[in-house]
Order: C-alpha cells, then structure tokens, then sequence
C-alpha cells in the first residue's frame, strides 16, 4: 500500500538522479578510456584502466599548479573574509555605533550587485598598480566580493546570542576585543564554518577574476587552466576527462563530508541575495 | 571617562574598517566608478583620456540589435526557469520533503551539480552534446530517437536552449531547497484539517501547499531572474556566444565590448543596464511577497 503510494515520486527521485549523476560516471569512466573505446563502449567500462590519463592531466594539462593554486586562493582568502566578516559583524550587533545600520545597509548591497558591473573600472584599477597575476590581488577582490554574504550569515546568527554574556564579560573585566575573541568568536563558530565553506565553494569555483588577472601560466587556476587545457584540442579525450574529474573531485569531497552546512548555507546565501 | 570612550570607538574602528575599506575601495568604488565612466568612451589604455560623451554609450546600447539578441537570450534564461526548472525543482522539493526511503542519497545527487566548479560541468557537457560522438545522441540513437538527435551547440537555432538545459540541470538542485525549506514551514494542522475534510492530494496542492508557498515563489522569481541576466559563465565555457552571435548574454556582451573591442564605454553602459535593470525587476516583483 505504501510503496504503492510513492511509487510515483521513486521513479521521477531515480530518473532525475540518474540525470545529476551518470553524466558524472560517464566522464569518469571516460577519462580511463582511450578514444576507440569512448566511442565504441560508451556505456561499459573500460578495458584496460589508463591511469596514465590521470598523470597526464596532472603534468601536461597543467593541473598539479592549477588545482594548488585554487587551494591557495580559496583557503586563504576564505580565511582573511571569515575573520574580517566576524570582526565586522561584532561591531555592526555589539557594539552601539550611531553608524551602524548604514554600514549594515552598505554591506547588505552587495549581495544584489552583479560581479560584472564591476569588472571594467576593476580591471583598470589593478593593471595600474600592475597587480596581475598576484595572490595578493586575488585575495583582496576575492574578499571583497565575498564579505558581504559571510557577514550577512555571521552578523545574523550572532544577533541570537544573549547580551547577558556580553555584559558578564564586561563585568569580569573583558576589553571589548577581548569578548568578541575569547567569548563572541568561539560562540560563532557554526555560523563561521557555513560562511566559510560557501566562500571556498564560489573562490574554488570561480571564472571571472582568474580570466581577467590571471594570465601566467604559473598562476593558473582551474577554471582557466581547465579551458587552456581543452583549448589546444588534444586529439586524445581520456587526459581531458580526466582533468574534468580531477577539478570536480575536491567538491565533491567537500560537499559529502559537509552536506549539511553546504545544503543550508546555500539556501541562506541564495534567499537573501 | 573620556578615555573610556575613545578607547570603544577605537577598538571598533579596530574591528571593522579591515572589511569595509576591502569592501569599499574593491566593490562600492568600482561599482560607482563604472556608473560615472558609461558616460564617457574610452579605449582601455590607461594613459589615454577619457572623453565625456553624455548618454551616447546609452543609444548606441539599444539601438544594437547584438545587445537585443542578448536581452533575448536572458529572457530565455527566464522563461526556462519558470516553464522548466520551476515545475521540476518543486517536484524534486516534494520528493526530499516526503516520507520516501533513500531521502539522503536522492537530496546529494539532486544538489550535487550546485557546487561543482561550471567550467568543469561547462565542458563536460560540450563533450556530451558533442553531435557525433556525444553521449546524448548516442543514447537517443540507442532507443531508436534518432528522429530527437540534433546538433545541440552548434545549431544556431536550439543552441540557447541546450545551455538553458544545462543550466536547469545545475541549478534545480539548489531550488529544490529553496522550495523545501518553504515546505517545511507549512504548519502541518493544515495538512490534518485538509485530510479529515477529504482532501486528495491535487486538492492539498492547489489549495494548501501552493498559495502557503507564496513567499517562496516570489524569492524563486527574483533570484530567477536577477541570475538569468547574470549569466556569464556557462554560456562563456559552452559557447562564447555563438554560433555567430546565437547565444549572446548581457555579461558575456559587455565582457567582448569591453576586452576584446575596447569599447570600454559601451561596456560600462551594458554593466549599468545590468544593474538596473536586475535591481527594479527584484524590487517589482518583491511587492508581490505577503508580509514584507
């Protein structure tokens, strides 16, 4: 009776994961194939398993310094944007400053500003000061562009922490920094790990900055260095799939050991902005 | 007592100036900057002057019909989200908000394409839209749909619509939450009351669920739209735009004016457009939200 009833939704549940997943198996199976078996047994697995492919990718396609590079960009401008974020979000919910709903205002802004409005005057204002292919640059516009969601998660979750422990603190002679590091931060800590997990996801992820500031080689991160890659039309499709894989797979680890975090953050982060 | 005082508003200056001069200099100058310069042209070159042209940048905007057919574009983006990734985001909300075994295993495999980085799904999909060697006309011609396989990118004709299909299979996913957690908000007595009346399931639909949801559709449709003339990334990867011109988007016109023909001018006014345009559409379609 009962599986009678949702017979329905199993079918239309499996039809449409097998659309968001074998599209995935199929290009991972692929990057073990050469191009004979790709076209000829398409759906079966490979013969022989070529993980040659993977070292290729790895060194001709440029992937080892890629994919470090995103790790580094991500990580640490995830870093910089989560401290900064928190810091601001103390002040703009515990602290009283007559200033503080304009800036709230400001900061809210940004989650409705389209990255490309900015990119023209962007671009002029970095080659002026020759800030091409520099983590420091990166790392600055990756903040910048990001703070506005990680303070809106943070500054919204520390609203709902009592001031009661603001005011013990005071009382057993807290500085103001000295709540906000050894008491605020430590309270803030899931809403920190959502913050910073959805701006590792778009910094890991991103096309736009990389294409316009990053053009060494050296510097390349996987979005560019994903279409460098497929760019030179490799005759061979194995080391191309095989790339493709290696890019996904971080987020794929990421999401399944945070899927709760990414699910929620996501939905927060896309309602509001 | 003073002191005291200085020493708060220190601390505070302290804490936020970091993130709001970052936030300032890199985004709200820029964005303000970008304003100011579409009413002059300019060449890109740093040390040539730029030349105030009042609204010139504006007329030469709408009286391109490349600009028009990226408008077009967008306004398929939009009628894709809401003919096609609505009907399937809510009924993939339905499914994880149901009592179905498996819930974890079909919500990760729903929401799995959202986080992975859209060059990489970009070309993959390319390699599976490939018209020869393609996994989809493979599997068509394999079900005897040979009839359904076409040249999906490279036909000027449906090639906006197969990017608008890879865009509904990366993004349903993430709608799918968004109307779940509208879903979960529904007080269930609802439920209770609309089963003892008698209630099919079509009849809780109509009238419980969907006008409950009111809210939610009106977030869906701004956040539809305001990504739909967004959208850069995907179409970049996938097509560049083309085949000639076929799948132009707003952002990708003002990245080709403005980086590969150096109208730097023109550019800034497609960015100002943009903007605009997204934050009135948002701003109309969130006084349809109830309580706001």
């Amino acid at each position: 009776m009962k599986l009678r009833k949702h017979l329905p939704l199993y079918i239309v549940a499996i039809f449409w994961a097998t659309i968001t997943i074998y599209p995935l198996i199929f290009t991972a199976l692929s990057s073990l194939k050469n191009n004979t078996e790709i076209y000829t047994t398409m759906f079966g697995l490979p013969e022989v398993y070529r993980f040659d492919y993977y070292k290729r990718a790895f060194i001709q396609g440029n992937m080892a310094v890629c994919i470090r590079n995103s790790f580094i960009l991500a990580l640490s401008s995830t870093a910089v944007t989560s401290l900064l974020a928190s810091s601001a979000s103390y002040v703009l919910t515990r602290m009283s400053l007559r200033i503080n709903k304009y800036v709230m205002t400001l900061f809210t802004l940004g989650l409705m500003i389209p990255i490309h409005s900015t990119l023209i005057p962007l671009v002029k204002m970095v080659s002026s000061f020759k800030g091409q292919n520099s983590y420091l640059t990166m790392i600055v516009l990756y903040t910048a562009f990001n703070i506005s969601l990680s303070l809106f998660i943070i500054a919204g979750y520390m609203r709902g922490i009592s001031r009661e422990i603001d005011e013990a603190g005071i009382i057993d002679g807290c500085s103001q920094i000295q709540l906000f590091w050894h008491i605020i931060l430590p309270l803030i800590k899931p809403a920190v790990a959502t913050a910073a997990i959805l701006a590792f996801l778009f910094i890991y992820n991103d096309l736009i900055f990389a294409l316009m500031f990053l053009s060494d080689a050296s510097m390349h991160t996987i979005s560019i260095g994903l279409m460098a890659f497929v760019g030179l039309r490799s005759t061979e499709l194995g080391p191309t799939f095989a790339s493709i894989i290696l890019t996904i797979l971080p987020m794929v680890i990421v999401y399944l050991l945070f899927q709760e975090r990414v699910e929620s953050g996501m939905t927060a982060g896309a309602t509001k902005g | 007592m003073a002191n005291k005082k200085i020493n708060y508003y220190l601390t505070a200056t302290v804490l936020l100036a970091p993130a709001a001069i970052i936030y300032i200099v890199f985004l709200i100058v820029p964005l303000l900057q970008s304003v100011w310069m579409s009413f002059f042209t300019w060449n890109g070159i740093a040390t040539s002057p730029m030349e105030f042209v009042g609204l010139r940048n504006y007329e030469r905007l709408i009286s391109d019909p490349e600009f028009y057919r990226a408008l077009i574009n967008a306004g398929w983006f939009i009628l894709g989200s809401f003919l096609i990734q609505m009907p399937i985001a809510f009924g993939l909300a339905l499914i994880i908000s149901s009592r179905i075994k498996g819930i974890r295993f079909f919500k990760a495999s729903f929401f799995m394409p959202v986080i992975l980085p859209i060059t990489a799904v970009g070309l993959m999909f390319t390699f599976i839209l490939n018209p020869n060697t393609g996994l989809l006309n493979t599997v068509l011609k394999n079900m005897s749909l040979d009839g359904l396989a076409q040249n999906w990118l490279a036909d000027p004709k449906i090639a906006i619509f197969s990017v608008v299909m890879v865009s509904t299979w990366i993004y349903a996913g993430l709608n799918m939450l968004i109307f779940a957690s509208g879903l979960t908000n529904i007080p269930s007595v609802l439920y209770e009351a609309a089963k003892i009346d008698g209630a099919n399931f079509r009849q809780t639909l109509r009238h419980i669920t969907i006008p409950m949801l009111r809210n939610t559709f009106v977030i869906y449709s701004v956040l539809a739209i305001t990504g739909s003339l967004r959208t850069f990334d995907l179409v970049f990867v996938m097509t560049e735009g083309g085949p000639n011109g076929a799948t132009y988007v707003p952002a990708l016109y003002l990245y080709n004016e403005a980086f590969r023909y150096n109208n730097f001018g023109l550019g800034n006014a497609t960015g100002a457009f943009i903007l605009v345009l997204g934050l009135l559409i948002s701003s109309v379609v969130n006084k349809f939200s109830v309580d706001r």
